[in-house]
């Protein structure tokens, strides 16, 4: 398990990114296991970030390449809003309409459901006259 | 020239190329290994940035938002070649000889003759995605954690945890290599 261990922390010693109890693990382990030793020399060996650092130009040509495409193409700059910003507003407008529509509608099933309500339960359960109808109408109507 | 309006700056598109070039393309050469496709790649992100600097809010450093850019469009070729590889079973022929082989010539070969730079590329190639833009960010452009956080668009504590995580499979994979 230790060997498992030192062989996945190497490079992290290298960086000397381990806390000091492991760290002095590490160092003591290296002294004492042969074969842990020649693995940390081989990637010691390797891992030199500074000598991979060095940059490589870019092409000389790729400058006249790019202005070639954008003049032939004629590439139109994209104001404003990118696509992602468009379809996020776009789904909350959307979002917004239906609610509102949706209360409308209910409302407006609601609203006539209770005048069918008033009206015909009355009418049908009491056999009410339309005179009287019209009187408990208003009576409703005044509360 | 024409300049590139932005709310807040005013960018020309020359100066943008001209602080940036080098740095794309290195970005591109090492996700993509290959000098051709990473100067396509570059041609590519430039009329990507020409296109769409007008809407660069200003609300990063125009640098973070340009390393996303790149990364982003890098990844999008490397899955794309995957793609195109599973389809014409390129896969099954050459996987193995790609793993015997590491140490053929690559692109970084024909800059850096050391069979040591060479085999850490390698290594780094075979880390998974955020790990290896994490590490790259962090050791050759020498990013902060905060920064690279910036650019991969997360927090700083899971930064650090994939560099930690990057680190331990990059030794384990260098010695697998050594050992062959």
């Amino acid at each position: 398990m230790k060997h498992k261990w030192f062989r996945k922390n190497i490079i992290r010693f290298i960086d000397k990114d381990l806390k000091d109890k492991d760290k002095s693990f590490f160092e003591s382990h290296i002294l004492t296991c042969e074969k842990c030793k020649n693995d940390y020399d081989l990637v010691n060996n390797i891992v030199n970030w500074e000598n991979n650092k060095k940059r490589i130009k870019a092409p000389e040509h790729l400058y006249q390449r790019i202005m070639n495409t954008i003049n032939s193409k004629d590439i139109e700059r994209k104001p404003g809003l990118p696509p992602y910003y468009a379809i996020k507003y776009s789904f909350v407008v959307i979002l917004f309409l239906s609610i509102v529509v949706g209360t409308i509608y209910t409302n407006k099933i609601f609203s006539e459901k209770k005048n069918y309500n008033i009206s015909s339960i009355v009418s049908k359960d009491y056999h009410l006259s339309n005179s009287h109808l019209s009187n408990l109408n208003i009576i409703v109507s005044e509360r | 020239m024409k300049l590139l309006e932005n709310n807040k700056k005013d960018f020309s598109f020359e100066s943008i190329y001209n602080e940036y070039k080098d740095i794309i393309y290195n970005l591109c050469c090492r996700y993509l290994n290959n000098k051709d496709e990473a100067e396509d790649a570059c041609h590519d992100i430039f009329i990507k940035i020409y296109k769409s600097i007008g809407s660069f809010k200003g609300e990063s450093r125009i640098s973070t938002w340009i390393y996303r850019l790149t990364i982003n469009h890098c990844l999008n070729c490397l899955r794309r070649k995957k793609i195109i590889k599973f389809i014409t079973f390129e896969n099954f022929i050459e996987v193995e000889k790609y793993d015997n082989d590491i140490l053929n010539d690559n692109f970084w070969g024909e800059y850096d003759k050391t069979e040591q730079s060479k085999l850490l590329h390698k290594a780094i190639e075979k880390l998974p995605e955020k790990q290896k833009t994490a590490l790259i960010l962090n050791k050759f452009e020498d990013l902060s954690y905060q920064e690279i956080a910036k650019v991969m668009d997360t927090t700083i504590s899971s930064v650090e945890s994939l560099i930690f995580r990057a680190k331990q499979n990059l030794s384990k994979q260098l010695l697998k290599y050594l050992k062959k």
